[in-house]
């Protein structure tokens, strides 16, 4: 079971600025309310970049010391009057240690109140939630423990009904540079990583490469881009990998498959990509689906990644990834090629990357990605796709053959790799969009320094959906299955 | 000066100016939960009654102890 607590940067360095801060004496006590998401493998706890934050005043308390800090009884009535009043099903505490910089153990004290805590929340707190609907929301509650020092933190789940009562969680922190605070981060040295992974030594750090073998990628396509990609995240180091592509090999995808031979032709993508990467890295924890992402029992492939890949050549599964990254705050690394044959020959590839919470994501970032009247025909309800067929509108173009080419997927591989670690080691601000075109020998890039686009409020994606996670369905196309009407008949009938 | 701006409320078009907060608009409202991290007081935190049928905590939060 995979449990981990994802921060938005922007939350966490209010909560750390508050806790830990110079010249503070004595330990101190917070709130935020999240979400929690729990797939049949995985719980997961988002708070997003605009979770409310409670960050409570001299006053709030009863008694505060260097090392211990007690909340009156009628301030924390009111927070959690405030909290049932919300659709959040998460509450979490968080105290401090900010007399150590490695410290984040859980003291007995913690643990017998943590306990407490929770033996009201099911007792006393749930029952109230579904009896009194004029204050609250029914639903069940999360209650998480957290301390937080200097130099780290831990974080728990707290649950008094079942046989562990404490469930150490993963804190991840979702930024400008990501962070992590892994529960069996039990690195000692460089003699951890693996013999075949020691030529990153000198430019991963132990820790890094640990988290990176703990970690577990989602690859959305495992056609010329995805076979490249995942064979360089195997490569890389990285732990789990799971690979989602329907699509079968084709005679014509020979050009570009890295590692294809004609007798896969006619197999599955994810299947032959699986095959030989167990056979290249036996300890790589693979998993595969050849289903369309947007399938509905994939829905939990989001809940338990660390990471979000895609190698894609659609715009409609590209927007639906860009609504899952926001939704279950996963960084998102995108890239896109193109062989252009008109006036003249040229190579384009594309990269961008959303951080959520921190960076736009591609509907609001201001660079134009999607390929938006091909999102909206495939999101139109099939009444309106029929009416418009009537009208005379071409809507069922014939799918073309796109020209392609290996070295270029290998080009655009490259380079979200390279921004992909860039991402997770911090070398340098990360980049957030970049465009080659070799024919116009330009490379325009930008990154969180030369253009810092943040989440925008009005955005329908990082607006509404951040750290939403299983609450919401992500947005699907709607069955195509649907019978229309015709114009004639909506226009008798109206 | 900003411009008084209209916005609806429970489908009723209101004009308010510029600066107007929650509070002013909707003065029943008893949360004061906001997510810009300022510091919240218990005197603050403390004016709204609960109502009845909340269900109270037995005793405040402690933590610490080394």
């Amino acid at each position: 079971m995979k449990t981990v607590i994802r921060f938005s940067e922007k939350v966490w360095s209010r909560i750390r600025d508050h806790h830990i801060q110079p010249g503070k004496r004595c330990e101190t006590l917070s709130y935020v309310f999240a979400r929690t998401t729990k797939a049949y493998d995985s719980t997961t706890i988002l708070v997003a970049h605009d979770a409310p934050v409670l960050l409570l005043d001299e006053d709030c308390f009863e008694k505060r010391s260097a090392s211990s800090v007690r909340l009156k009884k009628a301030v924390l009535d009111q927070i959690l009057f405030q909290f049932a009043g919300t659709d959040f099903n998460t509450l979490i505490n968080i105290h401090d240690h900010w007399f150590d910089s490695e410290n984040t153990a859980f003291s007995r004290i913690d643990d017998t109140d943590d306990q407490r805590f929770d033996q009201y929340l099911r007792d006393r707190f749930e029952p109230m939630l579904r009896e009194q609907s004029s204050f609250s929301v029914d639903r069940p509650i999360f209650n998480v423990s957290t301390v937080i020092c200097d130099g780290g933190a831990s974080a728990r789940l707290v649950d008094t009904r079942k046989s562990e009562v404490f469930q150490p969680l993963d804190i991840q922190i979702i930024g400008d540079r990501f962070q992590c605070f892994p529960v069996s981060a039990s690195w000692s040295s460089a003699e951890d990583a693996p013999e075949w992974l020691n030529r990153h030594r000198d430019f991963i750090e132990p820790k890094q490469q640990h988290w990176l073998g703990l970690s577990e990628v989602l690859l959305v396509g495992a056609g010329g881009l995805g076979a490249i990609l995942a064979e360089s995240l195997a490569r890389l180091g990285i732990g789990a990998l799971t690979i989602v592509d329907p699509d079968l090999l084709d005679d014509s995808n020979l050009n570009r498959f890295q590692g294809g031979c004609p007798s896969d032709i006619g197999q599955q993508k994810v299947r032959i990509l699986a095959r030989r990467l167990k056979a290249m890295f036996p300890e790589l924890k693979l998993s595969i689906h050849a289903l369309p992402i947007q399938d509905e029992v994939l829905e939990d492939v989001f809940s338990r990644a660390d990471f979000l890949i895609g190698g894609l050549d659609d715009d409609v599964t590209r927007y639906y990834l860009n609504a899952a990254s926001v939704q279950y705050m996963l960084p998102y690394f995108d890239g896109g090629v193109s062989v252009e044959t008109r006036p003249k020959v040229d190579f384009r590839s594309r990269l961008s990357v959303v951080l959520p919470g921190t960076s736009a994501c591609l509907q609001c970032s201001g660079v134009d990605v999607l390929n938006w009247p091909a999102i909206d025909e495939a999101y139109a309800h099939p009444a309106t796709l029929s009416i418009k067929q009537s009208a005379g509108y071409v809507l069922d173009r014939p799918e073309m053959a796109a020209p392609s080419v290996y070295g270029l997927n290998m080009a655009c591989s490259a380079a979200l790799m390279q921004e992909f670690t860039n991402y997770l080691c911090g070398w340098g601000p990360v980049t957030t969009n970049s465009l080659t075109e070799w024919r116009a020998n330009r490379h325009d890039r930008v990154d969180r320094e030369t253009y810092p686009s943040w989440p925008a409020e009005n955005c329908p994606t990082c607006g509404f959906r951040s750290g939403l996670g299983s609450e919401e369905p992500l947005p699907r196309p709607l069955p195509q299955s649907e019978p229309a009407p015709s114009i004639e008949n909506l226009l008798n009938n109206f | 000066m900003a411009n008084p701006r209209p916005i609806v409320i429970d489908g009723e078009i209101k004009t308010v100016s510029a600066d107007s907060k929650i509070s002013d608009l909707a003065p029943e409202a008893s949360s004061v939960i906001t997510s810009d991290g300022r510091l919240l007081s218990g005197k603050q935190l403390q004016q709204a009654p609960l109502p009845d049928g909340f269900s109270s905590v037995h005793s405040g939060v402690e933590k610490g102890g080394f």
